[in-house]
């Protein structure tokens, strides 16, 4: 039997986290109450600074008087003792993640999440300890070797799509804004608005910056391996995170591309396990586009060929008029509504009826032996995979319109905290077939 | 519908005593209005009419609504699963696989209607819910699909 002590710094993370917080909303606070920024003097940002510093010392000590958390690990289960003693087998668990942040390097700490049939147990252990702990956890989910895969070395292609994909959706942002900040600012003479936008441009610029940079730093930190029913991947520098995960444990398998990235040819895979509707665990494994053939084959990693391969189909009577109906009717309403003296919001309809054409050439679904295929979207085609044996529920909403057009829009719930899956509208007849199929395979 | 069941009269009672509890809540705001109102002599007539219209509203929607979902509420259990459709301008079919059900856990209600109780289906993703069904029949839906499995009489 091993044992690890929950590092006592646990804390520190969260109280910087917390010191920049608090110190912000000072300043926040300070900057609000006073007319002009050029008032603002050094000494209030420092009582600014010092404030944020003394909750977050307050902070620290109140955590750091928490009860330490033992980890021992044996031959068939992990034991957490705290105030409470918990066991948890190894057959429960279902995926692993190792982060390790700027602050908890410098302290000697990682972070360890275990995700197991009913929640997800986090605690933070020394750094010198991980390999052992690693070590001691069950085959299924244990750590391989990373090696960097060379079908994801596009990098340049990556980083240039990531730039464009980023700059149209400010420009587009802009765009929307704009108009409404330019009519706020001509009713109205107050300075507050400009203000309130130029932060607002600000902040959405430098989150922009922040996700390219990000990105740019991943790419060269990412590993991956797929080899014996487990997926291991590692990636981050001011984050470092690792994750172990089963494939067993995966209950959708997300496959798409963008209206930029198909023009490369570029593909994106997501992931959806059962912890990943909390939150706490990562969908994201592969965060970079791909090369057609690098997808293809983490996808036969993660389901069968035939699965992949299978052609999508849309039922015979199938025909654009229904979604046409249900987008169109709400729309024509809120129009007529709206319409006083002119005609020229009409026009709005014509991209409307655009979105939905192109929307319904895109959809398209198909059943196989042990998996149901589903594809949807506009700009962002998606591919869902879903393995039949993990759907746990199946709604079928019917709103007024839908029941008069003998339609639904169906829901598939699958095993996990809010994992869901929109799976569009389709006829209610298609709808108790695929219930009737579900019931057959299970 | 063939095969559905629908609920006892009572479950009827029950929706329209709840929703009339929630309805007094509501009511708080136009009588809070009306007595601000009373105070301003200028107002006080549009006022007065807009709360009243309110008021109304409000009731015969709480009434129609309760009707409505109870003529809507149906369920259906066989041994492939659990159907349930609910629901009145939002209508809802759930369908709940059998083998996927976890736990059964039965829930009496203590004020009032002591004869009504609802049952919920634990299964690994969103419970599904039968609500406001009596002892009588909850204990007899048990008995015929759940026996020796997650039901034992008697206890």
């Amino acid at each position: 039997m091993k044992e690890f002590k929950q590092s006592p710094y646990k804390y520190i993370e969260e109280s910087v986290l917390i010191f920049f917080a608090a110190s912000f909303f000072a300043f926040f606070v300070n900057y609000t109450l006073v007319d002009s920024i050029d008032r603002i003097t050094l000494l209030e940002i420092l009582a600014s600074l010092g404030i944020g510093f003394g909750i977050s010392v307050i902070f620290g000590i109140i955590s750091g008087f928490n009860k330490q958390k033992i980890i021992k690990v044996t031959d068939n289960e992990i034991i957490i003792s705290a105030k409470k003693t918990t066991a948890y087998k190894f057959e429960d668990l279902k995926a692993l993640d190792t982060v390790t942040t700027f602050v908890l390097r410098r302290v000697g700490i990682v972070k360890v999440k275990i995700e197991t049939e009913h929640r997800c147990i986090i605690f933070y252990i020394q750094k010198t300890d991980e390999q052992s702990f690693l070590n001691s956890m069950p085959e299924k989910i244990l750590p391989s070797n990373f090696e960097k895969d060379k079908s994801l070395s596009n990098l340049k292609l990556n980083l240039i799509i990531n730039l464009i994909t980023v700059t149209i959706n400010f420009l587009i942002f802009s765009v929307c804004i704009l108009p409404a900040v330019l009519s706020l600012v001509a009713k109205s003479s107050v300075d507050i608005v400009w203000r309130l936008s130029a932060i607002l441009y600000f902040l959405l610029l430098f989150w922009e910056i922040i996700l390219f940079i990000t990105r740019y730093i991943k790419y060269y930190r990412y590993r991956y391996n797929i080899s014996g029913g487990k997926i291991n991947i590692t990636c981050g520098k001011l984050i470092k995170k690792s994750f172990y995960l089963n494939i067993e444990n995966i209950t959708a398998v997300y496959f798409s591309n963008n209206y930029i990235s198909r023009l490369f040819n570029l593909y994106k895979i997501k992931l959806l396990t059962r912890g990943s509707g909390k939150g706490l665990i990562e969908t994201n494994y592969f965060p970079f586009m791909m090369n057609k053939e690098a997808a293809i084959g983490i996808l036969e990693n993660l389901i069968p060929k035939e699965v992949i391969k299978a052609p999508l189909i849309r039922p015979k009577k199938a025909t654009i008029f229904p979604s046409l109906v249900i987008w169109l009717l709400p729309v024509c309403f809120l129009l007529a509504v709206s319409i006083i003296g002119s005609f020229l919001f009409l026009l709005l309809l014509i991209p409307i009826a655009l979105f939905l054409i192109q929307t319904f050439k895109n959809s398209g679904r198909n059943e196989t032996v042990d998996y149901y295929i589903l594809q949807k979207g506009f700009l962002s085609i998606t591919r869902i995979f879903i393995p039949v044996a993990k759907i746990e529920r199946v709604d079928a909403i019917m709103t007024v319109t839908c029941r008069v057009l003998k339609m639904t829009y169906m829901e598939i719930y699958l095993s996990g905290y809010r994992a869901v899956v929109f799976g569009g509208y389709l006829y209610k007849c298609d709808f108790d077939n695929f219930v009737k199929n579900i019931n057959e395979l299970s | 519908m063939n095969g559905y069941i629908k609920n006892d009269k009572s479950a009827l009672n029950y929706r329209l005593t709840v929703m009339s509890f929630l309805c007094l809540l509501l009511l708080i705001v136009p009588v809070i209005l009306i007595i601000i109102a009373h105070n301003l002599s200028a107002f006080a007539g549009l006022i007065y009419i807009i709360c009243s219209i309110f008021i109304l509203v409000i009731i015969t929607f709480t009434i129609i609504n309760a009707y409505i979902s109870y003529k809507i509420y149906c369920y259906r259990i066989d041994d492939k699963g659990i159907e349930i459709i609910r629901g009145f301008i939002y209508k809802k079919h759930i369908y709940q696989p059998r083998n996927k059900i976890k736990q059964i856990i039965k829930i009496n209600k203590k004020i009032i209607y002591k004869n009504l109780c609802d049952i919920i289906f634990v299964n690994d993703a969103y419970n599904v819910i039968i609500r406001n069904i009596t002892l009588e029949k909850a204990d007899e839906i048990l008995k015929e699909n759940f026996e020796g499995v997650y039901y034992n009489e008697g206890v």
